[in-house]
């Protein structure tokens, strides 16, 4: 297109055909702009999917969770063969159906934690969430650390009006790293988190729609903005300050925004120095420059502010055997476990693993015996 | 220059989109050389940003000489026929894309993790994307033709700014070329470079950068040279830290090579912890790897009597490696630190022989 040798007399025109490529360009970029943050359960291709997604975006989460959550009922083409639980039933809805699945089931396996699941989400369909947590009760103390047990109590202790108990189960879950199997679980929360958004403001269970928001940030990026907003309105009101500054940090974290996260977590840890997943936070950060010192003290803090609760095992057996080749360290830590929960099965696990690493393998043996029986006591069907 | 290569180069140069167009690609290769030999002064560590800058100023020629280009008549046809049709080809384009929506579609549907799931949404993701930029870039390169045409329109009516344009035009592509020449310099410095280097210490006053982009620097004190600045552009692939975990008051070692050219140039730099060792060992007094580093940490610094204290300290906890702490003695007989070697043969001897005696 060079040369002006060989060039025409006139350089080139912008023809009308131009503007309009243009204009369809900007179009779709717009478009895209705007759906490509979204993942794929929020783009749903049903009969009422369409709807849904223009009443997510023009923010009435509570109807567009509704209308999404129609968008999956269908015929009822699992058997029972293939649908134990009774989830596939209820996702089609077919909660009778459902119900009848999960009994049976739970009449031949009284210990099957997933279908005492599903009666509990049916009971939250029926907006009967008293009888919702009574079933997801059951299910968490059967498997305590059950993610979608965890979030839909979650849900029915946000409608209960226990806003307290519900952060703490969003926490349980979200600290998981998993946004849970069930597909319902995602409609559930932003049905909740557009009906208390809806509350006159002074009504609104600030810190708990910060919880509700990050959680649906898992799907959407742009929810981290309202999860932040209703963190900083909670910390201002002094509605559980350390965990809105957790959301704060989690959030600031995801953005790629890492000093502010740093910052939120230690001001987490001035409105509650044992607050267990900001310490164990900042060790994960600490662990991430090498800084060994403060990985160190964060990960052992987190411990000693929850002792009995498994999930820190993991992270402190990394950094005290792993990092530091401390077993011994790690041992005087499960016995203490152990002093206060006997029957916890992970802390016999790790003691018999730290014993062994120290050469006692007798009693090592012991330990790991308990940890398999245990165990076997805490699974399904036994 | 003469013969076939002068000649070519002369084609070349008539080519005025062309050769801007080059130049282009020639400031970006080099800008990333330069960040590749990262020069440790204060001033040439910012050699990748005027890279940068030069970049943007040659994209703005370039996007003169399109607007102003004549193109021959074949190549204007060719053009006026893609124009002609550019509304069909977006549609056609945006059509296209529906795969994306439904590969990522297909891939929610599979069950499990495979790689072919991965891969769909990977897909999925990536045509958006893909088709996004092309967009983004098309139009704004669009925008920037026809603002481009505005502002000679209105240049064209006064000489002296007209003058001014010309004159701009080529000191940016005598400066490109000066920054293309000194890019390749640092590039021959690093690259030929067989000095073997020196390790400096020092701590972050301050990081900063564009974000967005890889363009970050860590301005550090040199612990070794008080007063001296070490600027270094933070390369995470070789420096194995991201420039966002990065703040002031973090102690670094920074691995310097003097140059072919004696032009001295940052080969990488790693957070140093070495300083939070004993407090390390303090909190954790039975864990084995801090304190065997802390006892070589300190025997290297001639600390004797406190290695020593420390090995035997060790030797307590963990009374089954003889081998390291029989290392610590042998190093300390070595230095001539009789007493102490002796005191930690004693010290340590005792629990051994505890341990092996009768039960």
């Amino acid at each position: 297109m060079d040369g002006p040798a060989r060039s025409s007399s006139s350089p080139l025109r912008l023809r009308p055909a131009v503007v309009v490529a243009t204009a369809l360009a900007l179009v779709w970029s717009v478009a895209y702009w705007q759906l490509s943050p979204l993942s794929p359960s929020l783009i749903q291709i049903s009969r009422t999917g369409p709807r849904a997604l223009l009443l997510y975006l023009s923010g009435k989460s509570g109807d567009a969770a509704r209308a999404y959550r129609a968008g999956q009922h269908g015929q009822l083409r699992v058997s029972y063969a293939d649908d134990h639980t009774g989830y596939w039933a209820l996702y089609a809805g077919h909660a009778d159906a459902a119900t009848k699945r999960a009994r049976m089931t739970l009449a031949l396996v009284p210990g099957a934690a997933d279908a005492r699941v599903t009666l509990g989400e049916i009971a939250l369909e029926r907006d009967r969430p008293a009888e919702a947590l009574a079933e997801f009760g059951a299910a968490l103390r059967r498997r305590p650390g059950d993610i979608d047990a965890l979030y839909l109590a979650a849900v029915a202790l946000g409608r209960t009006g226990d806003p307290g108990g519900a952060i703490d189960h969003l926490n349980r879950a979200l600290r998981s790293g998993s946004a849970g199997k069930r597909e319902t679980i995602v409609y559930r929360i932003m049905e909740l988190a557009g009906d208390l958004g809806r509350r006159a403001p002074a009504e609104r269970p600030l810190c708990l729609l910060a919880h509700l928001h990050r959680y649906l940030r898992i799907f959407d990026e742009r929810q981290g903005a309202a999860a932040m907003a209703y963190a900083r309105q909670a910390i201002d009101a002094g509605d559980r300050p350390a965990d809105a500054y957790l959301t704060l940090g989690v959030v600031h974290d995801k953005r790629g925004e890492y000093e502010a996260a740093r910052l939120a977590m230690r001001r987490a840890l001035i409105a509650d120095p044992r607050h267990a997943e900001a310490l164990r936070w900042l060790a994960v950060e600490a662990g991430k420059v090498g800084d060994l010192l403060v990985q160190h003290e964060m990960i052992t803090r987190a411990f000693d502010a929850a002792p009995t609760d498994a999930f820190y095992f993991r992270d402190l057996e990394a950094v005290l055997i792993g990092k530091l080749g401390d077993p011994l360290g790690m041992a005087t830590r499960m016995r203490r476990t152990l002093a206060l929960d006997a029957d916890n099965a992970e802390a016999h696990g790790r003691l018999a693993r730290a014993l062994g690493a120290l050469g006692e393998h007798a009693r090592a043996r012991l330990h790991a015996e308990r940890f398999v029986e245990l165990s076997a006591r805490g699974s399904d069907g036994r | 220059m003469t013969g076939v290569v002068g000649q070519a180069v002369r084609r070349l140069l008539r080519l005025p989109v062309l050769t801007i167009a080059l130049l282009c690609g020639l400031t970006l290769w080099f800008a990333d050389m330069a960040g590749t030999y990262r020069p440790a002064h204060w001033l040439l560590a910012l050699t990748m940003l005027a890279g940068g800058i030069l970049l943007a100023l040659d994209a703005l020629i370039l996007t003169r000489r399109v607007a102003s280009a004549r193109p021959s008549e074949v190549s204007g046809h060719v053009i006026e026929v893609a124009l002609r049709y550019a509304p069909l080809v977006v549609l056609n384009l945006i059509l296209l894309n529906v795969l994306a929506p439904a590969l990522g579609f297909a891939a929610a549907l599979m069950d499990g993790v495979s790689w072919i799931k991965t891969w769909l949404t990977l897909l999925g993701w990536l045509s958006g994307r893909a088709l996004f930029w092309l967009f983004a870039i098309a139009v704004a390169g669009l925008g920037a033709v026809v603002a481009m045409r505005l502002a000679e329109r209105v240049a064209r009516r006064s000489p002296l700014v007209a003058r001014a344009a010309s004159i701009a035009d080529r000191g940016i592509i005598a400066l490109t070329a000066i920054y293309c020449a000194w890019a390749m310099v640092l590039t021959f410095n690093g690259t030929f470079d067989r000095t073997p280097g020196s390790e400096r210490r020092g701590e972050i006053t301050a990081v900063w950068g564009i974000a967005g982009t890889p363009l970050w620097w860590a301005d550090l004190q040199s612990a070794d040279h008080p007063g001296g600045l070490v600027r270094v552009l933070v390369f995470p692939e070789r420096d194995r830290v991201a420039p966002a975990l990065l703040s002031p008051g973090q102690r670094v070692r920074v691995h310097v090579r003097g140059g072919l050219f004696g032009l001295a140039w940052v080969e990488r730099m790693r957070l140093d912890f070495e300083h939070a060792l004993e407090p390390l060992v303090a909190s954790a007094p039975s864990a084995a790897i801090p304190r065997r580093h802390l006892v070589e940490t300190l025997l290297r610094g001639g600390r004797w009597t406190e290695a020593a204290e420390h090995a035997r300290a060790y030797a307590r906890y963990h009374p089954g490696d003889r081998e390291f702490v029989s290392r610590v003695s042998a190093a300390l007989r070595e230095a001539r630190q009789g007493e102490p070697a002796a005191q930690l043969d004693r010290a340590v001897g005792a629990p051994l022989a505890r341990a092996q005696g009768p039960r």
